[in-house]
Order: C-alpha cells, then structure tokens, then sequence
C-alpha cells in the first residue's frame, strides 16, 4: 500500500517540522547566549563558538547580574505563595463541592472570574495596600497578592477533583461521626493528592511569570524575582546586550524546562478536569 | 547639623553638647548601624566642638544610603565603587538601577509617601517640573556653600544651560531657573553629536555636513554598496525620534515650539508652524537614504547598525559613543568620527538639553548621608573614572574637556560643545511632556513610513497637543 | 478521564446526614478565610479602580479631583480608541481562531501515535510555559530589522525582507504569529488530553462502517472534542483579550498605534504618563467586557456538562 507509506513518510516530516518550529527559537537565543556582543551584529550567527566567550557570558549574568539571587526569590515567592494558596484553596473547593447552599455556583463563578482581571487594573491599588502594610520591598509584599493570584484557579480546579469523588467516602465517614472539616482533613485529602498536584502546578506557573505587580512593589535588586530583573534588560535607553540578554533568557528557562518535564502529565490532567467541569 | 536635619535630633548634637556620654555615643551610634570608622571620626571631630569639625563628623556619619538611579551604564561605575565609598565615607550604598518608565514611576512613589523609600534620586530633566515643581526635594543652596568637599568647584564647573535644567528651579513660578537649587547635574548630560564614517565620507570626497541641506546631500553621495546613507530614529512613539531627530533639525534652524506660557494659560503649540514641517519633511526625505527596517529602529537598533558598519552617518545622543568607538563591541570602532550636529549659523550644534540632576527628597531618611553621596558622584573624581571604564556621558566641563580622557575617547570634547549649546525644551516644565513627546513621535511616524504627509501628520500631532494642553489647564 | 459521576444521592440512602445549621457553620470555616482573602485583594482593588476611574491625578501636587465620566468620554472619543479596540479584537478573535484550528489540527495529527512524538510533544509545551519577556526578546531577535534570523530565511528563500514590526500593515499580524507560537500549544493540550479520553469504540464502530478518515472525524471526532474545543477557545479568548506582554517586548504599540491593545493602553497612560484615572477608566471598560466574556464562558461550560455525561 504505498499510498499508506507516502502518508507516514509525510506525517514524519511534518512531526520534525512541528519539532523545529516549537524549538528553533530556543536554539536560536542559545546560540546568541554563546556569542561575543560584536558577533551578535553578524548575520547568519556564524557556528564557531569560543568557550571563553560563553564562560564570560555566563559568568557575566550569574555572578555579577546576581542571577541565583533572582532565582531563589522566584523559587521562595512562587513556593510559599502556592502553598498558602492551596491552604486556603482546598477547603473552599471542598465547601463548594459538597455543601449545597444559595448561590453557590454563582460564587464559584465570580471566584473564577477574578482569574480574567487585568493587571494593570489591580497593580496600583494592590501596591497602594501593601504599602500600607508596610511590607514594600519584602518578600512577604509579594507573596499576599501572589496567593490571590492563584487562589480561584485552585479552588476551581480542586471542585472539580472533589466532584469526583464520590460523596459516600464523606458519608460513610460521617455516620462514623467526623464532622466535615475533619472529613476533608482525614479521608479526602490523601484521594485529593492527584488534583492538589494540579493546582499546584497551575499555582506554580502563573505566579512564576507575574512580573507587573512585582515591579510596583519590589524596590532593591536582591528582591527581585526573574520576571522583574529580565524585564530592566528590555531598556529602550541603552544599547541591549543582546549576547547577555539571550544569556538570561536562557537561564530562565531552564528551571521552567525541569519544572515542564516533572509536570507533563499533570498539566495534562489539569486542564481536562477543568474542561470536563 | 541643623541645616539639614530639620528638627530631628541629631546624636552629634548631643555628644557635643555634653548631653550625651561616650559610652552612649558608640551605643547609640552602633544601634544606627555607624561604623567604626566613622564612629572614630565622628568622636575625634565632635572633641573640638567647631562648625567645620561637626560638619566633618556628620560627613562622616555614614549609614545606609538608598540610591535610585537610571540604568543606562553609569551604574555599573557606581557600582565599581561600592567599595571605597564604604572605607571612605562609612556609607553602605542600596542602589537600584531601573529603565527610564519604572523609574519615573518608583521616584513618584517614593517622594509623595510619608517617608521615602529612597534618600538619593537621579531626576530626569524632563520630569523636574513635576516633581522638584512639586516640592518634593529640599533646597541644596546651603548644603554647597558650606558643606560641599573641597575642589568642588560649583557652579563654575558646569554649563549654565545645565544648572538652569537640572539645577535650579522655582516651584512657584513652575519655570526652570530662578534662586534655588534643587539639583546638581549629574550623572549624565545627554547631549547630541552627529556620528560619521570619516573613511566613507573620503571615499565619497565629501565634507562632514554643516548644513541640513549639506547633509541631506551628503546621504545621498554615501547612499549605495550595501551602506544607507544615514539612519534615524523612525520608531513610532519614540521619545528619542522627537528629541534627537526631529527636534535637533527644528532647533537648530531656529524653531519655536510654543507661544505663551502656561501661567498665562495661553500656552499653545506651533508644531504647523513652517520650521516644524520643514524639519519633518527633511526627516522623511532622509529615510529615502536609511536602511530598509528603519520605520522600526528604536536608540538600540540603531545604533547596532552603525556599529555594525551598515550607516555612513547618524545622529544620536553622545552616551553611545563609548560601545561605537569600543573595539569589542563595534566593528567601525576606528573609522568613527564625531561632529556638532548641523544648523544655521551659529545655532550650529544646538541641541536639545537633555541630561539628569541628583537631588534629595524632603522626606529622605538619611540626608546627612545622602548629601555625602551626592558631592562624590557628582564630583569631577568620580565622573573621570566613569567615563575611562564606562564611557558615559559625564556632566561636568572638566570632564568634557579633560586632556588625559580626551585623547582615549576624542569625542568628549565635542560632546562637550554640544553639552553647552543645548536649548531647554519648551514644554519641560509640564507634566504632560512625555505624554506630548509621545503623541509627537506617534504622528510623525505616519509622515516617515509614507502613509501621510508631513504637514497633515505635523497638523494632526498639534490638534493633538491641543487637546493634553487644555486637558492640563496650560491652555483655555 | 471518564465522565463525571452524578451528585445526586443514590436511592436508599437518606439524603443529608448533617443538620442545615451545622452546614452552615462548617461552610463558614472552610470557606471563610478564602472569602476573605479574596476579598481583600480582588474586590478592594477594583472598587478602588472604579472609583478612581471617575477622577483625575494631578501627578505635581498628588491630589485626586473628581470628573464623573469625563475618562469615559475622553476614552470613547479619542481617535486611537478604536484602533485599539480594533486591534484587541484582531487578536482576541482572529488569533484565537488560527490557535483553535492549528491546536485541534496538531491533537488529530499527534493521535497518529508517531514514534518521537512524545518528545515533540514536550518541545510543543514549552512556549506557554516562558515567561512573557522571554517570549519577547527571543522573537525581538529573531525579528531584528538588521540582524534578524527571519529576515535571513525570508530574503535566501526568495520573500524579499518584510518589515515585520516596521510596516504598520504586518506588525499587528507579526503579533498574531508570535502569540500563536506561544499559545497554540495549549488548545493542543486541551483538546489533545479530551482526544485520549474518547472510548476506543466510538472510533472502531465509525470504521466498521466503512466511513473514510475526514467522515468519521467530522461526522464522530469533532463533535465529541466540541466541549473541549469551545473551552479553548473561550480561555485563550480572555487572555488574549488582556495581551499586554507581547506588545509591551516587541512593538510599545506601534507603528502608529496598529498594534496597541486595550491593556496596553492601560499602562501606558498608567504607568508612563502617570495618568492614572484615565488608566483606571481603560481597565474598567476591560473588566466589563472580561465580566460578560466570563459569562458567556461559565454558561457554555456547564452546558457541555451534560453533553458529557453521556
């Protein structure tokens, strides 16, 4: 059937060019993280690369451009936010799930819709409070609005787990006298683990990316989370140096690049359960 | 101590006055975070008891000083500096470097907070109206007449034009000028030059341009080979295409961008005046002879293209001058020449002022150390190390000029000329000036990418003007 | 995953077990601190940028001065207006149907099972996953009028150079394929996870048949990935109805304003030109339409919960 082979020898080469597409700038920007600054103004990069040139780039972004700094705060700003998050997140799901009362669907709707605001229209105001609160500049300045950053889409996509489990777990365990909130703690959340994975990972990636409301409230350089010190690289006042710059970029994608490979299949999961529900 | 202080107490004070025990001294001032250097200093000052000792003492007072400043490369000179400044004044330097936006928008956050995030700003020239206009920094008269290190040589050090900018201001006439200093200039000037290649130009057997007309038939003659004749900042909404390109052909040509003044709320705009749409159309004739992509060239691309060796001649702000003549970063490094930028007549070389002035806001938690601070890097010490290991503008004439620097980078001297024939833009002192800059640099972009002509894009940007200017109260 | 299972208790069983007060109580305690916190810091922010919306910000003397709708009429009224509204819209619609098409597309072809294409499939995810500046500079450089690798491939493969963010007549579509490249992805995930759920009988009794490949996809697969489909098609509509990044890295709204977006607008008279009311008055008119988008959103989602279940 040589109408079959032509077909796969097709569906092959388009699965390398899909491959390319996706990939090519990523390589693209390794390369210029690889070149001196003259060299970038060369086009076709030519392949010929100087180790040294690379260490300095490197070593440049990472030791002098306080790198790990930024990295670290990402990490601790993103981590602890997404657990408050799911702290605060896994009851309120439960609530919403398992407890009937008025209005309950329109309030979960609103909880999503807060996920669809702007940021420029909450960015000044949120800032404003957390001046108030005196806590500009800190890494707790951040980690208050981050949590409600990611608070509805946890909550929306733990209702949805918590649908699936079916509600003779809760009432088997309350015949045997455990009020609710001890239900959720003692019998659900072992079954819920999955879907708080989920949540975690969605928490995870949309606060690592934030960078408006940071920029309000994050003043000195050691606070800064990756998205607020890439973002002084896009200056428009200075030359770019575009061979650093492309170094950064690189650097910041290699936490993500671990984080997509651990994930796959949760992120997978996640957003059917949203779209299921 | 009292000049500055302002009420709060000062525990120099107290020493002085027998107040205050040693012991308690070095307590108290440990708990400030004072180090001990300092602490020596101050005490062995503090024995004598004489104004000039005190001075010393508070100058050696040290703490923490929280610096915002732009990050256009002079940071990375201060930053070279943490160090000596530590060992020299005691002074521990938070320093935050920001792009121009985010930091108009941290100074304003700042100044207009209880107390300030920040002891020692970096203010852009063309943000003084709103912000010294609106008292939010304190007066540095006394502070450079008796507390000022010696050598320090103000005012004489710098262009008028500069101290009349980025210096003194009168917040109740909201005009540049006046008796009271708010800010020393520094760390850039910013002004503009016109970059050649001097080894096209003898090739072409053509002059370095001294007119317009001679330089838009110099981008002509170089036009060709793979090499545009000139380039330009044609991006749409680019403060820089208004203010280097546009504006250095309008001034100098002796345009006058307003009448009235907003005291008078009469304050109207003559961008359809003739010299307005004269100097757009040369801009639109010149992109003939510029690079294909030049509708989208910001102050970064550019210049790469210049260094990249694809211009014969461009106009830019000095600042790049440093990676252009830099062999590492540019591959024209030595076949790169400077000149003032054309004009008539003696307007020749008349630029916009640009540049920045240090200043500390009123409600600046260390000023005895943010002063400190403030005379080193505005000092001529600190600006000729700038430029020899960074190459940015420096502010001060002896900078400009000095032998040693110039014949390293020979382009600070014209730099310099430039520095002392820039022209104060018209509508500096509102705070709607980059919101106009912007609509401006938005309406010509139409004439220059051909979709309209230079008189309708110059009547629609002036319509435009009309309608921030009433909306700002400047015009009825 | 299968379909839902139902909530409604099965018979034989009593149908509440905890008294109505006690319910209320417990709702309170789990909710509660959630409520609260959103409330804080949702709600509070956007009444604050409501009722800023109706002033004006001296920036000199940092006061605020009421104006009523003044914003609003100045917004309605000016002449980028609905450029930028026209521009939002190419990128909330158009883009989101170059994503929808290309992303099913990519689920069908990788339900093919290639060999490797666990891999591609991992390469696919990473775009969504990058932070936006990222996103920019990498297509920044690509895109450079001088050095740009595109402009490189274009003029060796014959296009001749294309002003891809100079010409005011391509930037807005530059923006539309740097989106897609960034976004197409996840319509992929979305739809391609429902395609794995499908029950393998579905397609074997479609075959069975005699059905050609297009039929059984049209008259079988499509339908059933519907509820997934319009879901991301809806989300992705939001988001990109908020596109602020892309502008902000690649263009800053130009040439002339072809590529300014509502957001973009936003922060522009927000964040440099310090005119904050009318900034709160651009985010307003967003969060209206965000609001009836969301709407709309939540009701065709629920619905499909019934298509669903069966």
């Amino acid at each position: 059937m040589s109408g079959r082979v032509v077909g796969r020898v097709i569906s092959y080469v388009v699965l390398v060019l899909i491959g390319l597409a996706g990939i090519a700038p990523f390589v693209y920007l390794l390369i210029l993280s690889f070149k001196s600054r003259i060299d970038v103004l060369t086009v076709p990069p030519d392949l010929h690369f100087d180790w040294s040139t690379i260490q300095e780039n490197y070593r440049t972004v990472i030791h002098d451009q306080h790198y790990v700094t930024f990295v670290v705060n990402s990490i601790i700003v993103t981590g602890v936010s997404t657990l408050i998050a799911l702290g605060l997140g896994v009851p309120a799901a439960y609530a919403f799930s398992r407890l009937r009362f008025r209005g309950a669907d329109t309030w979960a709707s609103t909880i999503l819709s807060f996920r669809f605001m702007p940021p420029i229209a909450v960015a000044i105001p949120i800032f404003l409070m957390i001046r108030s609160l005196g806590l500009v500049d800190s890494q707790f300045g951040l980690i208050l609005p981050y949590v409600a950053f990611s608070l509805p889409l946890v909550i929306w996509i733990m209702i949805g787990f918590f649908d699936e489990i079916p509600r003779e777990i809760d009432e088997s365990a309350m015949v045997d006298g455990l009020t609710r909130p001890l239900v959720l703690l003692r019998v659900l959340l072992p079954l819920a683990r999955p879907g708080m994975l989920v949540a975690a990972t969605f928490g995870v990636i949309f606060v690592w990316n934030e960078f408006l409301v940071g920029l309000y409230i994050v003043n000195s350089t050691d606070r800064e989370t990756i998205p607020i010190a890439a973002s002084s690289l896009l200056t428009v006042e200075s030359p770019i140096d575009w061979n650093l710059a492309a170094t950064v970029g690189i650097l910041t994608v290699i936490p993500i690049l671990i984080f997509s490979m651990v994930v796959q299949r949760y992120i997978v999961r996640g957003i059917t359960a949203g779209a299921v529900r | 101590m009292t000049e500055y202080q302002e009420g709060s107490g000062s525990i120099i004070d107290e020493l002085v006055s027998g107040d205050m025990s040693r012991e308690q001294f070095i307590r108290r001032a440990s708990l400030l975070g004072i180090s001990a250097t300092a602490i020596g200093g101050m005490l062995a000052a503090a024995g004598k008891a004489t104004a000039a000792d005190l001075r010393v003492a508070s100058a050696l007072a040290g703490g923490t000083v929280n610096l915002l400043v732009p990050a256009e490369g002079a940071e990375k000179g201060i930053q070279d500096k943490f160090g000596e400044i530590k060992s020299r004044f005691g002074i521990d330097v938070k320093m935050t470097a920001l792009p121009v936006g985010p930091l108009i928008e941290k100074l304003a956050q700042s100044v207009k907070a209880p107390t300030g995030t920040y002891d020692l700003i970096s203010v852009l020239g063309f943000t003084v109206a709103a912000f010294v206009g609106g008292g939010y920094f304190m007066p540095l008269n006394k502070l450079v007449k008796t507390a000022a290190p010696a050598g320090y040589n103000f005012p004489r050090d710098f262009a008028a034009g500069e101290l009349q900018y980025t210096g003194y201001f009168s917040p109740a006439r909201g005009a540049f000028g006046g008796k009271t200093l708010y800010l020393i200039p520094g760390l850039y000037a910013g002004p503009i030059i016109l970059f050649y290649r001097k080894d096209l130009l003898d090739k072409a057997g053509v002059a370095v341009p001294k007119t317009w007309a001679e330089y838009l038939d110099a981008a002509k003659a170089l036009n060709g080979n793979g090499i545009a004749g000139n380039t330009m900042i044609a991006k749409s909404g680019d403060v820089s295409m208004f203010l280097v390109d546009w504006y250095t052909r309008f001034t100098s040509q002796g345009g006058q961008l307003m009448s009235g003044s907003p005291q008078k709320k009469n304050f109207a705009p003559r961008l359809t005046s003739p010299a307005a749409v004269a100097a757009l159309e040369h801009m639109v004739e010149c992109v003939q002879y510029s690079t294909k992509g030049v509708n989208s060239y910001d102050f970064t691309i550019s210049t790469d293209a210049f260094s990249a060796g694809k211009t014969a001649m461009m106009i830019m702000w000095s600042t790049i001058a440093g990676p252009v003549y830099n062999p590492k970063t540019s591959k024209v490094a030595d076949k790169v020449a400077v000149s003032i930028t054309p004009g008539v007549g003696g307007r020749r070389g008349q630029i916009v002022r640009g540049g920045w002035g240090m200043g500390i806001p009123k409600n600046a938690k260390n000023k005895d150390a943010a002063w400190t601070l403030l005379t080193y890097l505005t000092s001529k010490e600190w600006g000729i190390y700038e430029v020899g290991a960074h190459q940015t503008d420096p502010a001060r004439n002896s900078v400009f000029f000095d032998p040693g620097l110039n014949k390293k980078f020979p382009y600070l001297k014209t730099a310099g000329a430039a520095n002392a024939k820039a022209h104060i833009l018209e509508i500096a002192n509102i705070p709607e000036t980059f919101e106009l800059i912007t609509i401006a640099a938005q309406q010509f972009a139409g004439a220059l990418s051909g979709s309209t002509t230079a008189a309708a894009a110059c009547k629609k940007a002036n319509d435009e003007w009309v309608k921030v200017l009433k909306r700002g109260g400047h015009l009825t | 995953m299968t379909a839902v299972t139902a909530n409604a208790p099965r018979p034989g069983r009593p149908a509440r077990l905890a008294p109505p007060t006690q319910g209320r109580g417990e709702a309170l305690l789990l909710l509660g601190p959630a409520a609260l916190y959103l409330i804080a810091f949702s709600i509070y922010p956007l009444v604050t940028s409501l009722v800023r919306s109706f002033q004006d910000y001296n920036t000199t003397k940092n006061t605020w001065r009421w104006i009523g709708f003044r914003n609003y009429e100045d917004l309605f009224t000016s002449s980028e207006f609905w450029t930028v509204v026209k521009n939002t819209l190419i990128l909330t619609t158009v883009g989101v149907a170059i994503q929808v098409v290309v992303g099913t597309a990519l689920a069908l072809f990788f339900n093919q099972n290639l060999r490797g294409s666990a891999i591609v499939r991992g390469i696919l995810i990473l775009p969504m996953l990058l932070t936006p500046i990222v996103v920019g500079l990498m297509w920044r450089a690509l895109l450079n009028p001088e050095w740009g690798l595109l402009n490189w491939v274009a003029v060796e493969l014959g296009f001749g150079y294309v002003g891809w963010l100079s010409d005011s007549h391509v930037a807005l579509w530059t923006l539309v394929l740097v989106d897609s490249w960034q976004w197409t992805p996840f319509v992929f995930v979305v739809v391609y996870a429902r395609l794995q759920a499908l029950p393998q009988e579905v397609f074997e009794a479609g075959s069975v048949d005699g059905a050609s490949w297009f039929q059984r996809t049209r008259m079988l697969t499509l339908p059933l990935l519907m509820p997934a489909i319009v879901f991301a098609a809806i989300f992705r509509g939001i988001d990109a109805f908020r596109t602020f990044d892309l502008v902000f890295g690649l263009t800053n709204g130009g040439p002339v304003q072809s590529t300014s977006t509502l957001s973009f607008e936003g922060f522009q008279n927000g964040f440099e030109f310090q005119r904050y009311g009318y900034a709160s008055a651009v985010s307003y008119v967003m969060v209206i339409a965000a609001a009836i988008g969301i709407t709309f959103l939540l009701r065709v989602v629920r619905v499909r919960r019934v298509d669903v279940a069966t």
